[in-house]
């Protein structure tokens, strides 16, 4: 099931008062996941007899 | 630098990149990895040189070609059983040593949308994505090990979470000065996202519109389908054309409310620009239509 994000409220000094919905994930508008890969060389072993 | 896209956005970037001096160093090409019924677009930036063709199964370059390739938000558009197939062609137009950079954008949706039961088109919007079109709405789930699988080596790298901050409701005190409050917004309109932990990003209020109403738009762009799907799958007799019909209506004009009528949010990204004490300013500000 997707998410649904819910508004963060600040205070007059701007912090974070809903800590809780921030810290797992209730408010966030989106979520990128940055995946990396490298390509390997591939290294072929062969036997000698 | 090649870009590679179902879509051409060459034109549009084409200031930013005469800004950065780097114009006549990017070249578009046009095209799709391979055919889907339903709509597929795919967006690369390789950094090297390449040899435009037209394409149907394979990308359009050469064996060992690009140095770095970037792929971005592909997730409504590659069926589960194809990443493997999107990854090979990647792996095989990548130099040895060659990066691959994957972004991905989770589906997030504003909360409680209009649902006129037993339709919940976010619901159906699901459904038929992963039963009509096989298509996983959660690739992080075994894109990992499939880098590693095929490239040697992969990696879920980091997760960026932006939100959408606001301050405390007004008080009743507040509201008794709706001017000075009203006011107050005009003169400082700053908009914004919060990438948590702690750093805002000023962000204008369109665009601000446009990420919070993203997945809405997809859903959107894809009503017609979406339409057939929930006659097709719905359990009881009385969900015909019109019924459908009427409550698609209702969720595109509150996706439409949210874009014509929020035009300044203040400090924290909170709507300001709407008539105070009205349904719409209230649940506006909670993020729904």
């Amino acid at each position: 099931m997707h998410q649904r994000f819910q508004p963060i409220r600040l205070d007059a000094d701007g912090q974070v008062l809903n800590a809780q919905d921030s810290s797992d994930g209730m408010g966030n508008v989106r979520t990128f996941r940055v995946f990396g890969a490298i390509k390997m060389e591939r290294v072929v072993f062969t036997s000698i007899t | 630098m090649i870009g590679y896209d179902k879509v051409d956005l060459s034109k549009a970037l084409l200031p930013l990149a005469t800004e950065h001096r780097v114009n006549g160093q990017i070249e578009f090409i046009r095209g799709n990895l391979y055919v889907f019924p339903y709509t597929f677009f795919l967006v690369l930036i390789f950094i090297h040189s390449c040899v435009p063709s037209s394409l149907t199964q394979q990308l359009p370059f050469d064996s060992r070609t690009f140095d770095l390739i970037r792929m971005s938000c592909l997730t409504l558009c590659i069926p589960t059983d194809s990443w493997g197939h999107v990854f090979e062609e990647v792996s095989r137009v990548l130099a040895p040593g060659g990066r691959l950079e994957l972004i991905e954008d989770t589906i997030i949706f504003p909360p409680q949308p209009p649902t006129t039961p037993p339709l919940n088109f976010e619901y159906l919007f699901e459904q038929m994505l992963t039963n009509t079109y096989g298509i996983s709405l959660h690739p992080e789930t075994f894109i990992s090990q499939m880098m590693k699988d095929i490239f040697g080596y992969g990696e879920l790298v980091e997760v960026m979470h932006l939100s959408l901050a606001h301050r405390n409701p007004p008080t009743e005190e507040d509201d008794r000065d709706e001017g000075a409050a009203a006011s107050e917004a005009e003169r400082n309109p700053t908009t914004g996202l919060l990438l948590l932990p702690s750093t805002f990003l000023p962000v204008e209020a369109e665009e601000l519109e446009m990420h919070t109403t993203r997945h809405m738009r997809t859903l959107l762009s894809c009503k017609h389908k979406l339409v057939e799907h929930a006659i097709e799958t719905a359990a009881e007799e009385d969900v015909n054309d019109e019924l459908v019909q009427e409550a698609m209506y209702e969720y595109e004009r509150c996706v439409c409310l949210v874009l014509h009528n929020s035009r300044f949010v203040d400090l924290g990204g909170y709507v300001a620009r709407c008539i105070r004490g009205s349904s719409l300013y209230a649940s506006m500000r909670m993020g729904r239509c």
